[in-house]
This record gives structure tokens, C-alpha cells and sequence, in this order.
């Protein structure tokens, strides 16, 4: 039944009341903490969809700023430093590609973790959760060293905009990463202290589809960031 | 009748609880680290109580200095600001939001449900400590150099964060790192509120049988899941600015007579986002107390709530509508003349569900059983208080009427009666009504009875009074008004009279807290379902609830939650948990031969 079917009960009356009494509480068929952590994914996607809207208001706002940019032969670097704050595409660093790679490949280890755990592979799982927490760990490091390049070439948060929301971008993404990696480490800890590998089941498919859920949030973002 | 067939989307098999249940094993993790909503509700009230009361005392001063300007030394034009901004932030994030979802969502929602404790008990017990570290954060603004910020509670860029604003260095960081603490161990809370409600439900507790209360702290929940990440953007956006020198929101500036390094930015953007989360908020308070003043009435009025299933679609539907009405705060700022027109009709369209909830709340009193106890006083004056706010708000919510009130002490009034007043009469009925099952002793009537007559009657003589001055052209955030030439004399001894009343309506609150502290200790031992309610959290094994709430098993659910004065029966309340075969039936009356 629906939810518009659900809301128009009539739990006074007796027929419907008889229904009800054979009803076993919950209302969806999933487990407890797959719902959970859906409902935690519309909060995150919520938080990166106002970012975006607000990083295109932005973009709008500049679009004037970018065009007489764009017409003029100088550098767009000399532009937005002599002129204050102006709209400046996200240069290409090689290194942002490297680290949406070490991301994707840190996902494709997490879904063999899960299909290590699901088989009951104690030796696999060990070796996808070091490498999982590996590539995860590097993606972190990548982000930072982009972060002091783009610094070092001078593309200030404070002068460049796109730069301004490139950090705080990254910055919000690699914190959900990294707020990853505390029930990865639980699973590796329980793991060392011996526990059974069917026993960590559960914890490991959720953080795996915590894992492919940011890898999607990433590619819209960096798509975002680079095709505008 | 209808006719429905259960579906097997409905099902889900019961868990192994005693599995799943939490037991603390010392004085540490039963009280302090605890992990049982029972108790965890109750750090969250006592900490949002304590920061209130700090509010309150902010709101003395504030109305010290306007009643009596050029009295008080001690309060600088800097130090009214940040009075009115930490006040305002204060009451509406850290004590209204923190008790009503905090506070009573953690007591309430696996009572009322049925669930021995939240689905994920040590997240829930992270919520509150996290939420503990915000307001620690907030109030250390006050101790570091420069204070707290002056911003205004709605913290607008550009001036939040420029020189000669009160807390630019220090009070504005701390200010936005708290916002930014309190929204994670708000998500961290909402996760289980939401979850429990959906899954943690016992046998026979479908959606539609789930008191208002839960629906309306359910409802509330997923508006703040969802607003409340717009707050968090606008904060850490602005963080940027401050810190970083980033210019998301700061336009090309000149600030005494110097060029500043800003530019490009927009400080519309963080109306937008600010408001975004700002209106939802209001009916993230408002909507639990929407629920819980829908079950104080039907329990003290013993009658069923007038139009059930009418109230649940209208709690989803003002939560609904309540994400496309926020550009109605920022006509003033410019806007698209259709954006206004938009805006100004969805903040009518609003109107209407809510208007449907008053209608109910009245046919519920209406040829009832009413019973004026303290919990019912403060239910029946929040509907009035609602209805004036509300009023005042339609007047507000039209552009060409908000324009020249906008930034007077009318909005002052208006927001104060529909946010500030209403709520807090709610939760004071809800702490009168509750009292006897979180202590098993009952208060003192004739303090309660006092506290309220003072509270009601004082909050008009205050706000009342405060629509004129908006009318007459006071503006809002000013530290004195002085001479001013359109401000008539009567002004200043109606700030007088309101600030002497406010100071007597604070002093009842320590009334209040004396009379709930003190009965823990010398209050009558409560009876076991002192009100006769329905609702499964008065038919638990022992009172107070003890932990796991239920003893050995779990209720079933038999009825919906408001079986009150039912013909044919005995007594005049149904519990939720009676079995049909064990209700007790009326003996038929005889007639008497003439």
C-alpha cells in the first residue's frame, strides 16, 4: 500500500481497526540500518545539491565579469589579480584526474570487500580492507596536495571564486570520506581481534554503498567544477 | 467503513530486542554516557533550560536598556547587539529546537510507539554531547576578546563579518562553528527519530494510529534533516569569508574609506540560503507543538481529536509548503515582482491547513468534558496566542503591508507571539502533563496555576503592546530611540510598562523551576495514569518508565490513540494496549417504571 493509501485510514473504524491489529510494526521491509543510512544519504545530497546551486548562482552572478575576461587576449590570472575577485574556471590539474581514479578504484575494493565478507573470505577481506583504506587514505593526501598546487600557482581562494568553491567542495566531500574510514577502521579493528567474518557483513555493505554514494557525489561535483 | 487488505510491505518481522537493548552497567553509562532516550531526553532538556534561562536573562537586559535608555552603564550600544543576537539565536536553535525534538522527541517517541529505545541508541547518545559542545562554543564567544557576535540572529553578510560589527574577530567564528557542531548532532539525533518512528514500531502501531505528538515531532524531523544542511552550507560559506578571505558573499565593499580585498560576492545568496533553512524552522517548532497540544486537548478535554486523519495531512502538508515560503523574509531585500507575488500567495496558501488544525482544535473543545488543569490552561492559551501570531503573520506574509512594516517592532510582536510565546506555552503544558510520568510525582497546583496566570496574561501585556509601536513607526534592533521626531512620547512609558512586565514574567519562570525541582523531592507520589490517557507511554510496568520501558515484552496495539469517553463503556479512556474483549462496558441502564 502506498502512503497516500496509508494516510487515508480510518483507524476508528472497526474494520479497518481489525486490518490494523494484525499489523507487525515497521513500515518498510528493508533493515534498520539500510534505512538509516538512506535517510543519512538525502541529508548529504541535500547539503551538495545547495552547495551546487549556490556555486551556479555564483556562476551567473560573474557571468558578465567572465565574458569581458574571456574577450580580452591578457591571461585571465592577471585579470582576476589586478581586478579583485572575478569569475575564473578551475584550472586542469592532472593530479584532480589521478585522485578521482584513486577514488574510483578505492570503490571497486570496496565492493570486493563485500564480495570477500559475503563469501566468508577471511584472507580477502583482510587484503580489500588495506587496500580500500590505502586508496582511500591517498584520495585524502591527493585532495591536500591539489589544495597547496593550485595555492602555489596562484590561484588564491580569497582572488579566484571556482577555486573558493573547489575547497570548500573538496573540503566537505574528503570530510564525509574521511568520517568513512572510522567504521572502515571498526570493521579492520574487529577483524583483529578475531571476529567472524559473517559478522561483519552488515557493516561492510554499508559502508561500501557509502563508498560508491560519494564517488557519485564526486563525479557530479568535479563534472560540475570542470565543465563550467 | 472501508475496506483495506493487509499488504506485505507492511510487514517486518519483530527483532530479537533483548539482543539489540543497550544495558549500562554503571553510574556513568546509566546517567552521564547514557545511551537511553529516557535519559538522554532529559540531558537535553536541563541543558536547553540552562542556556534559555541564559537567553532570558540577555532579554532582561535588552529590555532594561529600552525601557529605561541612559540608566544602565553597564550596557554598551555593542552589548545591546549581542544580547539581541545570542537571545535569538539561543531561543529559537539551541533551547526551542533542542527541547521539542531533543527533548521531547527522545522521551516521547519510543513510548509512544512502543519501542523499548531510539534504533540507534549510541548515535543518539553522541547527538546530545555534540549538541552539548555547540552550546559550550557558544558561550565561550562571550569570554574571548570583542564578545560574541552582534550580528543579528539572521548573522547577515556583509556586516556579520566587517569591522564595527560587536564579535567580528572571535564572536562570529565561534558563532558559525557552533551552528555548524549543533546541525551534526542534529543529524545525528534526526536519524534516529525519523528511523524509529518508521521501523521501531510495536505490533498493532500502524502509521495512522501513532498519536500527533509523534507525528508532529516525525514531521518536524524530516524538515530539519533537510533545512537545516542549508544553514550549514550558509555558515561554512561564511566561515570561508571571514577566515579565508573568500568572497561567496561579500561585494565589492569600501569600509572606512578603504577599498576592501571582497568582491563578486553575493549577500543575497546567504538570504536564500539562511531562509531556506530559517522558515522550516519555524515549523520545526511549531509542528511538535502542533502534535503535542492535538494530545493535550483530547486527554484533558475527554474527547477523540476532531478530524484525525484531517490533522496528519496537514502536518504533511504545512511541512511541505513550508520549504516554498521562505523569500516571504526577504521582500525588503529586492526581489523579482512575481518571486513576491509567488511567495506572498504560497504564505496564504499555507494558511490553510493550518487554519484546518485551529478548526480541530476548537471542535475538539467544543460540548466536551473540559478539564482546566494546568496542562490544558497552557494548551487552550496556545491556541489563542497561534491564532493572534498567526494573524499578524498573514499581514506580514502580503508584500505591500510588509514593506513599510518590515524592521519595526511589529514584526518583533508578530514572531515573538507565532515562535516564541506559542511554542513555549506548549512546552510548558507538555512538562506540567509529562511531569507526573518522568518523576512519578506530581507538581504543585497552585504554583502551576500561578505560573501560568502570570505567563499567559504577561506575554500579552508585553506583545500586545508591541504591534502599536510597529504601527507607529519604532524600528526594531535600535539601542535607543531617543527624540526621535515621528516616535509619539506614550512610546517610552509603554517600553517602560513592557519592560517591567517582562522582568515579572521572567521572575514566574523561577516559579516554574522551583515548583519542578522541588516536587521531585515533596511532590505528591503521581497515581500511575494520573489524566486517564491512551497513549501507550502512561501504560508502561513501572512509572517512570525503566530501561527497556516495556519489562518482559513489548505492548500490542489494539486502538488508535483516542478512545476517549467512548459510548458503552465504563471508564472514559480506552488504553491503546486494551484488548477489545477486556474493555469494561457500561452497565445498560433500566428504566424505571413510573
Amino acid at each position: 500500500m502506498g502512503i497516500l493509501g496509508k494516510l487515508s485510514e480510518k483507524p476508528w473504524v472497526k474494520s479497518q481497526s481489525d486490518v490494523d491489529n494484525l499489523h507487525e510494526g515497521g513500515t518498510f521491509t528493508i533493515p534498520t540500518p539500510w534505512l538509516g543510512l538512506n535517510v543519512l544519504f538525502a541529508v548529504i545530497a541535500v547539503l551538495f545539491l545547495l552547495l551546487s546551486i549556490a556555486y551556479y548562482h555564483h556562476r551567473i552572478v560573474h557571468a558578465s565579469e567572465y565574458q569581458a575576461a574571456a574577450a580580452q587576449s591578457a591571461s585571465f590570472l592577471d585579470l582576476c589579480l589586478s581586478s579583485g575577485p572575478t569569475w575564473f574556471g578551475l584550472p586542469k590539474l592532472w593530479l584532480l584526474w589521478v585522485n578521482t581514479a584513486i577514488l574510483f578504484l578505492g570503490s571497486i575494493a570496496m565492493q570486493g570487500l563485500q564480495s570477500a565478507t559475503r563469501r566468508g573470505q577471511a584472507d580477502s577481506v583482510r587484503d580489500y580492507l588495506l587496500i580500500a583504506g590505502a586508496l582511500t587514505t591517498a584520495f585524502l593526501v591527493g585532495q591536500i596536495v591539489v589544495a597547496r598546487q593550485l595555492a602555489g600557482l596562484g590561484f588564491f581562494a580569497a582572488t579566484t571564486p571556482a577555486v573558493a568553491f573547489f575547497l570548500i567542495i573538496a573540503l566537505l566531500h574528503g570530510l564525509h570520506v574521511f568520517g568513512g574510514l572510522l567504521p572502515l577502521g571498526r570493521v579492520g579493528a574487529r577483524l583483529w581481534r578475531g571476529d567472524k567474518v559473517a559478522d561483519l557483513r552488515l557493516i561492510v555493505e554499508l559502508c561500501t554503498a557509502y563508498w560508491h554514494f560519494l564517488l557519485v557525489i564526486w563525479l557530479l561535483l568535479f563534472a560540475m567544477l570542470l565543465l563550467t | 467503513m472501508v475496506d483495506v487488505t493487509p499488504s506485505a510491505v507492511d510487514y517486518v518481522a519483530p527483532a530479537h530486542e533483548e539482543d539489540e537493548l543497550y544495558h549500562p552497567h554503571s553510574f556513568l553509562t546509566k546517567y552521564v554516557w547514557s545511551q537511553d532516550a529516557k535519559i538522554i531526553a532529559i540531558q537535553y532538556a536541563g541543558t536547553a533550560t540552562a542556556i534559555g534561562l541564559v537567553a532570558l536573562v540577555l532579554s532582561w537586559l535588552m529590555r532594561l536598556q529600552l525601557g529605561f535608555p541612559d540608566t544602565f552603564s553597564f550596557i554598551s550600544p555593542e552589548a545591546y547587539y549581542q544580547f539581541i543576537t545570542v537571545h535569538g539565536m539561543i531561543m529559537v536553535i539551541y533551547l526551542l529546537t533542542a527541547l521539542f525534538l531533543g527533548g521531547f522527541g527522545n522521551y516521547l517517541i519510543p513510548l509512544m510507539v512502543g519501542a523499548r529505545d531510539m534504533v540507534f541508541p549510541y548515535v543518539n547518545m553522541l547527538s546530545y554531547w555534540v549538541y552539548l559542545l555547540a552550546v559550550l562554543v557558544l558561550v565561550a564567544s562571550f569570554f574571548l576578546p570583542g564578545g560574541a557576535t552582534g550580528a543579528g540572529w539572521t548573522l547577515y553578510p556583509p556586516q556579520a563579518i566587517l569591522n564595527g560589527t560587536p564579535g567580528r574577530d572571535y564572536g562570529i567564528i565561534l558563532m558559525l562553528v557552533s551552528l555548524i557542531i549543533f546541525i551534526i548532532g542534529f543529524t545525528m539525533g534526526g536519524l534516529n527519530y525519523v528511523v524509529t518512528v518508521l521501523q521501531a514500531r510495536c505490533r498493532g502501531m500502524t502509521l495512522m494510529r501513532l498519536p500527533l505528538s509523534v507525528w508532529g515531532i516525525f514531521v518536524a524531523t524530516i524538515l530539519a534533516l533537510l533545512a537545516f544542511p542549508a544553514l550549514f552550507v550558509g555558515c561554512v560559506m561564511m566561515l570561508f569569508d571571514r577566515i579565508l578571505g573568500t568572497s561567496f558573499f561579500m561585494p565589492r565593499i569600501v569600509e572606512f574609506g578603504e577599498q576592501l580585498a571582497y568582491g563578486g560576492g553575493s549577500p543575497i545568496l546567504f538570504q536564500h540560503l539562511f531562509w531556506f533553512f530559517g522558515h522550516p524552522e519555524v515549523y520545526i517548532v511549531a509542528l511538535p507543538a502542533f502534535g503535542i497540544v492535538s494530545d493535550l486537548i483530547s486527554t484533558h478535554a475527554r474527547k477523540n481529536i476532531f478530524g484525525y486523519r484531517m490533522m496528519v495531512w496537514a502536518i504533511v502538508a504545512i511541512g511541505g509548503l513550508s520549504f516554498v515560503v521562505w523569500a516571504h523574509h526577504m521582500y525588503v531585500s529586492g526581489m523579482n515582482p512575481y518571486f513576491g507575488f509567488f511567495f506572498a500567495t504560497t504564505t496564504l496558501i499555507i494558511a490553510v491547513p493550518t487554519a484546518i488544525k485551529v478548526y480541530n482544535w476548537v471542535l475538539t473543545l467544543w460540548r466536551a468534558n473540559i478539564h482546566l488543569t494546568v496542562p490544558m490552561l497552557f494548551a487552550i492559551a496556545f491556541i489563542l496566542t497561534f491564532v493572534n501570531g498567526g494573524i499578524t503573520g498573514l499581514f506580514l506574509g502580503n508584500v505591500v503591508v510588509d514593506v513599510p512594516l518590515s524592521d519595526t517592532m511589529f514584526v518583533v510582536a508578530h514572531f515573538h507571539m507565532v515562535m516564541g510565546v506559542a511554542p513555549l506555552l506548549v512546552i510548558f503544558g507538555a512538562i506540567y502533563h509529562w511531569y507526573p510520568l518522568i518523576t512519578g510525582r506530581m507538581y504543585n497546583n497552585a504554583l502551576g496555576q500561578f505560573h501560568f496566570w502570570v505567563t499567559f496574561v504577561g506575554a500579552y501585556l508585553i506583545f500586545f503592546p508591541m504591534h502599536y509601536l510597529g504601527f507607529v513607526g519604532v524600528p526594531r534592533r535600535y539601542f535607543e530611540i531617543n527624540d526621535t521626531t515621528f516616535v509619539p512620547a506614550n512610546v517610552h512609558e509603554l517600553n517602560m510598562f513592557i519592560s517591567v512586565v517582562a522582568l515579572i514574567v521572567g521572575f514566574a519562570q523561577m516559579v516554574f523551576l522551583y515548583n519542578i525541582i522541588s516536587s521531585i523531592w515533596y511532590g505528591k507520589k503521581a497515581e500511575r495514569n494520573p489524566w486517564r490517557a491512551t497513549t501507550l507511554e502512561w501504560q508502561t510496568p513501572e512509572v517512570p518508565p525503566g530501561h527497556g520501558n516495556w519489562g518482559k515484552e513489548t505492548p500490542v496495539v489494539y486502538r488508535w490513540a483516542y478512545d476517549y469517553s467512548v459510548p458503552g463503556v465504563a471508564q472514559d479512556y480506552i488504553p491503546q494496549n486494551t484488548p477489545p474483549d477486556d474493555v469494561p462496558m457500561a452497565k445498560p441502564h433500566r428504566l424505571q417504571p413510573a
